[in-house]
């Protein structure tokens, strides 16, 4: 592949171009209720080229190899049609020529497990839940992926990397009168199969949560003091500051990038968080990103002052920092983007009886439930417990939580000193062409305590 | 041999969708171009119903390896079906196609951008324009062994330009968009428009907490589609989980929406004449005058129902456009009937209140039970004029309550996109009477 690849880049009259061709296999089995919803294999398969001519960029998506040359000719001119009417030049940060082979390698591989050990698995999550009184529909899906990805750049940069990833998602509806309201149960997210098995406990957890929710009252909107637990605060660090710490919205919003120079102190210094492809078997762990940089830990706030931020290999150069290796793409259609992979926020001093004992009038946050991102986010809870002096007090449902990045960061007064990581992450990004999702990406955080934020609801 | 001739030795029954698609995309980033992207690929879908059961394979074309036997190893475990595939369908008309749109260059996309361009600078010279175009044809081919072998070609254009407010104080300026089967044609009066609502956001306004007016854009007004797409949904009505599944000749929303189901409505840029499982998409009244007439099913949900499948069967889920999505009914074509006073007399009538131009968060709401919390951006109106742009703004509701108080519908309608988060279709500006705010 890495000769058909160089093959086409060859003679092009380019600054620089690369190709990357995806091979993939992936299986999905999606349980509704007993029904088997779908039962699947996917082969997709296709190629992405880039090219830079006089500081014009183009790219284009193709399904098949035996294109690939043609393609690479007319991205080749169309990148001379952007430079014709691009008034702001884009270059490439140095990067390192890198000629090797990242194999995926996994003690469990679900690969070498069979279609009805698969359906044998999700089955049985899917019956626990089922025979739960006041449960009214349940949707389980097993997901396993394999891609093999093989890049080329006109700088000699030629590698072939692997990514393997297996998880179960769940989400269980229940109703009690009224009432309806949902449950999740996400385990996996590495290449290890064996992270699916015996999780019984962790999705009985999921249904007294949901046991508990049918009965709770809408949250009662306001500004509240909150606790987050490590999911919310997972989510809360990916959605508002993550996505701000791309560095293509530094590029477009000179706010944002006003607001995050480096060494600026934006929170309060028990604050630390950092993003770490590196880390061994998450769902944001990777050797190599689409454009060939190495992956490397990248420290994001460092005793709450802002220490770095994530780049494609434009974005470092156009701000003059150093590469970090998160340009990636969810598959061949698309072009990569500076994406996070495993971000965490570091423990801290608190302990959560301590958080809860701070605050008279509040919320603790259980989050998990989607949200958006950038300098305003949201979020959405799975539940919600109020705080009344001190205490833990009922659940209520309905919780959404909103607010602005900087003020949200410098209200963050307690970090926990236990941490934990989603097993399940997926994320969004637009790009010009549509959203971008992928499932290898992750969060970790301990719970935080954060002194304002606005809860939405409708009483 | 043709796969599906393969199949019919092999398989009960078997269908295959295939998508070509050809795309061109420019953008505009700060007024330079930054990015000439071409898109020419195709992917396919193989189904078979195997001793009754059902399994599927995908890949890039139908000529490559192994997707039969695939979709035969997926049906040994797959579920008994209650359904078999298309077995009729009239001759596809292509009402979404046009030649001239099929046939636009990158070149072209950047000559309508620069002229877009020049004109905005005539009136604002320092803006920072963003603007991305495109232009995607395509076909989308299904056959089945029943009978079925259709094509259409499809093609359309889209326009989305965005000017940052003067102050830049948010990420979010003044946006606007066209969406066309037609090559963009930008008129004077939109042009002004923009400039006009960019020139509302010279400055942050904080509208009062409490329950306020709230005017959707037709951009916005898939908070009520969106939702409606889960609650009408025939397969979480035959689940009991839709806060619609017993409501048919119910007032579920104000007597003054009308919304029709018709992927094939003249100009409707996503317009279609089969749905992605290869049933004849049909024009009908979903809600008339606030009473619910029906659902939209597509071959599994309609089986389970015990009816015809309505053909609203789509590829996609609520993030996703990709052919391995299990079909499952959808809007096609959500057409909201138009009022009668202009979007400008909706903001003169409001005293205080807001205009949501966009929303997010959406997806994290429960959206089959109609209830909704978002962050909502736009602007705030005082005394029947816009006066500064949100910020920390969340709008709650329940759509079954909001959407039976509505002051007025306009009579202007945009088209809309089948997007994530989107539902493709033509609607008005809606007047929500009273919305719960919050405003941190």
């Amino acid at each position: 592949m890495k000769d058909k690849l160089r093959a086409a880049l060859l003679n092009l009259d380019v600054d620089y171009a690369d190709i990357r061709f995806d091979d993939e296999r992936k299986t999905q089995i999606t349980l509704s209720g007993k029904d088997v919803e779908q039962m699947a294999t996917f082969s997709p398969r296709g190629g992405h080229v880039r090219a830079y001519v006089n500081g014009g960029k183009a790219i284009a998506s193709f399904s098949r190899i035996e294109d690939a040359g043609d393609v690479a000719e007319q991205t080749a001119k169309a990148a001379r049609i952007a430079a014709a009417h691009c008034t702001e030049p884009i270059k490439l940060a140095d990067a390192p020529v890198i000629q090797e082979d990242f194999p995926v390698v996994s003690g469990n591989d679900p690969r070498e497990i069979s279609l009805a050990e698969k359906h044998g698995l999700l089955a049985h999550y899917s019956e626990i839940a089922l025979s739960v009184p006041d449960v009214l529909m349940t949707q389980f899906m097993y997901s396993d992926s394999f891609s093999h990805r093989t890049f080329v750049n006109t700088e000699g940069t030629a590698v072939g990397y692997d990514h393997l990833i297996s998880h179960i998602l769940g989400v269980i509806v229940g109703r009690r009168g009224d009432a309806v309201r949902r449950a999740y149960f996400a385990v996996g997210g590495s290449g290890d199969y064996g992270r699916l098995l015996d999780r019984e406990e962790f999705l009985r957890q999921s249904l007294d949560e949901l046991d508990e929710l049918l009965g709770a009252r809408p949250v009662k909107a306001g500004i509240f003091p909150v606790v987050l637990d490590p999911y919310g605060a997972g989510v809360f660090i990916h959605e508002a500051f993550g996505h701000t710490s791309e560095a293509d919205h530094s590029l477009q919003y000179p706010l944002i990038r006003e607001a995050l120079a480096l060494g600026n102190e934006i929170a309060s210094p028990i604050l630390n968080v950092f993003d770490d492809p590196t880390i061994p078997h998450r769902g944001g762990s990777y050797p190599i990103d689409d454009e060939g940089v190495v992956a490397r830990r990248t420290p994001l706030i460092t005793d709450g002052r802002v220490s770095g931020r994530l780049h494609s290999r434009e974005t470092a150069a156009a701000l003059n920092e150093p590469i970090t290796g998160n340009c990636r793409a969810s598959d061949a259609g698309f072009s990569p983007l500076i994406r996070m992979s495993n971000t965490i926020i570091e423990p801290g001093p608190h302990s959560l009886d301590e958080m809860i004992a701070s605050i008279d009038d509040g919320f603790y946050v259980a989050g998990g439930a989607g949200g958006q991102g950038g300098v305003d986010f949201t979020f959405g809870a799975r539940w919600a417990r109020r705080i009344r002096n001190g205490k833990l007090a009922e659940m209520v449902s309905d919780a959404n939580l909103s607010g602005n990045l900087f003020t949200t960061l410098t209200g963050i007064s307690m970090v926990g000193d236990s941490q934990l990581m989603f097993e399940y992450f997926d994320c969004g990004k637009g790009s010009f062409d549509g959203v971008q999702m992928i499932t290898r990406i992750c969060a970790g955080a301990p719970h935080i305590k954060i002194d304002a934020v606005t809860v939405g609801g409708v009483s | 041999m043709d796969l599906i001739q393969q199949a019919k030795s092999s398989v009960d029954q078997a269908e295959l969708f295939t998508i070509h698609r050809k795309s061109a995309h420019i953008r505009f980033s700060s007024g330079s171009l930054d990015l000439v992207a071409h898109r020419n690929n195709s992917a396919c879908a193989l189904r078979v119903l195997k001793n009754g059961k059902l399994g599927a394979s995908y890949g890039e074309s139908a000529s490559q390896e192994g997707l039969l036997d695939d979709a035969m190893a997926a049906a040994a475990f797959g579920q008994a079906t209650n359904f078999g595939f298309a077995t009729d369908l009239p001759t596809p008309t292509s009402p979404g196609y046009n030649g001239r749109t099929a046939a636009l260059s990158a070149e072209d996309l950047v000559e309508v951008c620069s002229d877009v361009k020049s004109r905005i600078a005539q009136a604002a010279p320092d803006a920072p324009i963003n603007m991305v175009c495109q232009a995607e044809s395509g076909q989308r081919v299904l056959e089945t062994s029943e009978g079925v072998a259709a094509e259409e070609a499809y093609s359309r254009t889209e326009l989305s330009v965005e000017v940052p407010f003067p102050s830049q104080g948010t990420m979010i300026g003044a946006a606007a968009r066209i969406i066309s089967n037609n090559p963009i044609e930008v008129t004077d009066e939109w042009i002004d428009s923009l400039l006009e609502m960019r020139s509302w956001g010279e400055q942050v306004s904080a509208p009062s907490s409490g329950r306020l007016p709230a005017i959707l854009t037709p951009y916005t007004s898939r908070l009520l589609t969106l939702s409606l797409a889960a609650c009408l949904s025939g397969s979480a009505v035959c689940k009991g989980v839709s806060a619609l599944a017993d409501s048919v000749g119910e007032q579920v929303l104000s007597s003054q929406l009308t919304i029709r189901e018709d992927a094939m409505y003249s100009g409707h840029p996503h317009a279609r004449s089969f749905d992605d499982e290869g049933v004849a998409c049909q024009p009908r009244t979903l809600i008339e005058r606030g009473v619910l007439r029906g659902f939209l099913t597509d071959l599994s949900s309609a089986a389970d129902l015990g009816q015809p499948s309505t053909g609203n069967a789509l590829r996609r889920t609520m993030f996703s456009e990709k052919i391995e999505d299990v079909p499952t009914a959808s809007w096609l074509g959500a057409i909201i009937d138009p009022g009668d006073v202009s979007w400008r007399e909706l903001i003169a009538g409001i005293d205080e209140g807001i205009l949501v131009t966009r929303m997010s968060g959406l997806h994290s709401s429960n959206l089959l039970q109609g209830q909704f919390s978002v962050q909502a951006s736009g602007f705030h109106i005082r005394r029947g004029k816009a006066v500064g742009y949100l910020e920390k703004t969340m709008m709650a509701g329940n759509i079954f309550e909001d959407f039976c108080n509505i002051g007025a519908i306009s009579q202007e309608r945009e088209y809309t996109a089948q997007e994530a988060m989107g539902v493709a279709g033509l609607a008005p500006y809606i007047l929500l009477n009273s919305v719960q705010v919050t405003v941190g």
